[in-house]
């Protein structure tokens, strides 16, 4: 369970996060949306605890982020927006480092390991340095890393990154799997039908503060469209001036105004 | 000023707008990723580049080879050793700092879509490079060249003479070092061509390093002899052509003199076109490169944990085994973070080879004259001195991106990400070294109780130098930011503090060594201040895993 009460967070003069607030459940996936710059990852890296928070409070699986971050990282799996991993090392070898990391006993680490890269057809690639794999290839040793300590909480940052359609499908069925054993997950991605296949709530943040917080259904049927998108593009519209500049530039008309009933919230 | 330029680089096939953005881009990522905090961990206002601290380097070379010579040899012998000590600084700083600058493979990815030609983006890079060799060269030059108008047997024209001859000379020696990192770039053994630069990089400062000791230790005029009757050898050595020149034409330049200095300019000029054009072509076959793939199975029954051959048993907890694994594997595979991270290592082994090659490595317990054991004194300090240098570096990798893993981690003890690297530099680099010292003393000494005590001391002065180091000198968790141009160095005044204390023991150490209650003393002291060092480092490593951990 995630449950984040009054999250602040600024770097200087600016202000990231505006206090904002959401639990997400065990056996709920949570999808987190927003434009560029809205705070979606740095939210993320505050529960993943990449960052520190300026103020507020995270509770994992009811542990305090800041006075027990090692119970909380051990209950996290975290997959980042960038396959940022040590290009010097094979699949296996990364796989082997983070199960040491993760105090994992070496047999039930092996055998997780071939698990997961024969799941994701890795196996033939295992023993390659990661500078010599795909973008895709590198995504799923990625994916498999985050799954690797079996986790209660999964944190997704653009997951599909350089997933192929096959690889892609495998990753869905994974999640909604890890869904029905129970797990947290919080999806944060640009894939809008994604996330409204896999998630059955969805958090849209704007500007540091959380626009709309409810059940992916209930959105959904508050726009005439009824997609994610339409609810997207209401929630986060630029302002007239900018999109009719916007409008300019690419030789369209500024796209109409789509209607104003969606459940919006602040804070 | 920037008209006539474009023109110029148009005539030259070069496109001027390109060339000027492509500048200024790369001039301004330097700098902007060089700040000394990046490097050094202190605030972001202070922007005192580490290239500042190359520079200060070979100022201060500079000038203490030219005043130790200065009234003490000819004009030849004083421009010789001047010449060559640039020569050399600028090779060795090139290969370890800037040896990206001209072909950087990163380039390729954002740069190989664009319409930009070869030749473009080499003279951008050329551009690049050419504003930290100026700055080196000046350093190098302007002391000597000023310096050297007050010597004995010289006239006014030793200053431009001076400058062609060193103009010249490290001109040519940046163009062959770039044209032999530029081809070693397109090699599929790139990695293992680093090793014996790296090591080359050893030589040639142990050779320095040779030269530098003599001027200190020179109290029978052997140096003046030396310089006025060289050696035969020496007439091969283009330095020695250079300082020929500078003898030459420094009274009153001549015709001849005057078409040498003419030759010598055309020369570089054909070098440095040369240098362009082949970097060029290099860049432009560089451009359908693939990654070439390396297999690395794991040893049967390893897969799920990490494996450590004989250094299983020193690392303790799951932390210590990271940063010794990850420490080893990196070390291994890592080109550019080995040369970074042997360079230190150099001092020890000129001290121990230059002590050999003289007959200068005497037992300092049954010797006490200083001409005999100050080699081998300072050898066992500066094997400790190296440590923190070490150390240093090795927060410093290409993957830094990746130490996200160790932040996300639930690290119980961040302290043992530290000492996993300070084991593997000491169970890899600097145990084989005291063994290896340990022999040699023991071939020279016929003492094994004195080679023993002396690579004993060393031994655990160099955990008390790699303790100092994760609590004063470490920016980071180790392989955690990116490598700075200039940042090789370290920093500056815990080097200076912790030379200081190693000196003042080394000084004891002369003193004394013949006293058993000396080197009790110095294992008893060494083994107490590890134990405050080893709190505040784990209080410091807690601090740099974000008071997350």
């Amino acid at each position: 369970m995630i449950e984040v009460v009054n999250l602040v967070k600024t770097f200087g003069s600016n202000t990231a996060l505006q206090g904002i607030n959401f639990t997400v459940r065990p056996g709920e996936a949570t999808g987190c949306l927003g434009p560029n710059g809205a705070g979606k990852s740095t939210t993320l890296k505050i529960l993943a605890g990449l960052v520190r928070p300026t103020s507020g409070e995270v509770r994992i699986c009811g542990h305090d982020l800041l006075t027990e971050p090692l119970e909380v990282k051990r209950r996290i799996g975290y997959v980042p927006e960038t396959a940022a991993m040590y290009s010097g090392l094979t699949a296996n070898e990364y796989l082997s480092l983070v199960a040491e990391l993760y105090h994992i006993d070496r047999e039930q680490a092996a055998d997780k390991i071939r698990t997961l890269l024969e799941g994701f057809q890795l196996t033939e690639a295992a023993d390659r340095q990661i500078d010599a794999l795909s973008k895709g290839m590198r995504q799923k040793v990625l994916i498999s890393s985050a799954l690797l300590h079996d986790p209660d909480v999964l944190i997704f940052d653009e997951p599909l990154n350089g997933l192929d359609v096959n690889a892609a499908l495998t990753f869905r069925r994974l999640v909604e799997g890890l869904i029905d054993q129970g797990k947290t997950v919080l999806y944060c991605s640009h894939i809008l039908d994604v996330v409204e296949r896999l998630c059955s709530r969805v958090i849209v943040l704007h500007h540091g503060q959380i626009v709309a917080d409810d059940q992916t259904k209930t959105l959904l049927s508050s726009t005439p469209k009824g997609s994610l998108e339409a609810v997207f593009q209401e929630l986060t519209r630029l302002s007239p001036e900018i999109e009719r500049d916007a409008a300019m530039v690419s030789g369209q008309s500024p796209i109409g105004n789509p209607p104003s009933s969606l459940p919006r919230r602040n804070g | 000023m920037i008209g006539w330029l474009a023109s110029l680089l148009t005539a030259q096939g070069i496109d001027a707008r390109q060339f000027f953005a492509l500048t200024k881009a790369f001039l301004l990522s330097d700098l902007r990723g060089m700040h000394y905090t990046k490097a050094t961990g202190t605030k972001p206002s202070h922007v005192v580049s580490p290239l500042f601290w190359v520079v200060g380097q070979c100022l201060t070379l500079s000038a203490i080879a030219s005043l130790v010579l200065f009234m003490r040899v000819e004009v030849f012998f004083f421009s010789f050793v001047n010449l060559s000590l640039a020569v050399v600084v600028i090779a060795t700083t090139v290969l370890v700092e800037f040896q990206e600058v001209v072909l950087n493979p990163k380039d390729l990815m954002i740069l190989g879509p664009r319409p930009i030609s070869p030749r473009t983006y080499t003279a951008a890079r050329f551009a690049n490079l050419l504003l930290y060799v100026a700055m080196m060269f000046l350093a190098l030059t302007i002391q000597p060249a000023i310096v050297g108008i007050g010597l004995r047997d010289t006239g006014p024209w030793f200053a431009p003479a001076y400058l062609l001859a060193s103009f010249t000379g490290c001109s040519v020696m940046v163009c062959v070092v770039i044209l032999g990192l530029s081809a070693l770039g397109n090699s599929e053994t790139l990695e293992g061509w680093k090793t014996v630069l790296a090591w080359t990089q050893i030589i040639l400062i142990l050779v320095a390093g040779y030269g530098a000791q003599m001027m200190f230790r020179d109290k029978q005029s052997q140096l003046e002899v030396w310089g006025a009757f060289p050696p035969e050898w020496i007439e091969y050595l283009p330095t020695t052509w250079l300082a020929r020149f500078v003898e030459q034409a420094s009274i009153t330049p001549s015709f001849s003199t005057l078409t040498i200095g003419g030759l010598m300019l055309l020369f570089t000029a054909v070098c440095l076109a040369v240098t362009v054009r082949c970097v060029a072509f290099l860049y432009k076959s560089m451009q359908p490169l693939t990654v070439q793939i390396r297999h690395r199975p794991m040893k049967p029954g390893t897969l799920g944990g990490l494996a450590f051959g004989a250094g299983h048993p020193l690392a303790r907890g799951p932390e210590q085994r990271v940063g010794f694994w990850l420490c080893g594997k990196l070390l291994w595979r890592d080109g550019n973070l080995r040369m970074r991270s042997l360079l230190p290592f150099s001092m020890p082994l000129a001290a121990v080879g230059l002590a050999i090659a003289t007959g200068q490595f005497a037992n300092p317990m049954t010797n006490h004259d200083p001409a005999q054991v100050t080699l081998p004194i300072l050898a066992v300090y500066l094997i400790a001195l190296s440590v923190p240098h070490l150390i240093y570096n090795l927060t410093f990798n290409d993957d830094h991106d990746a130490a996200w893993l160790l932040r996300c981690a639930p690290l119980r003890q961040p302290i043992g990400l530290g000492l996993g690297v300070a084991k593997a530099v000491m169970f890899w680099i600097i145990t084989p070294t005291c063994v290896a010292f340990a022999g040699v003393a023991l071939w020279q000494w016929g003492d094994p109780a004195a080679a023993l005590l002396h690579a004993s001391l060393a031994w655990l002065l160099s955990w008390v130098m790699a303790l100092a180091a994760l609590w004063l000198a470490v920016p980071d968790l180790p392989f955690s930011r990116a490598p700075d141009r200039g940042g090789s160095t370290g920093p500056v005044l815990v080097t200076a503090a912790l030379s200081g204390l190693a000196m003042q023991w080394g000084a004891l150490h002369y003193f004394f060594a013949a006293s058993i209650f000396f080197w009790i003393v110095s294992f008893v002291v060494a083994l107490l201040l590890m134990i405050p060092l080893l709190k505040k480092a784990d209080h410091r490593f807690r601090k740099l895993a974000g008071g997350m951990a």
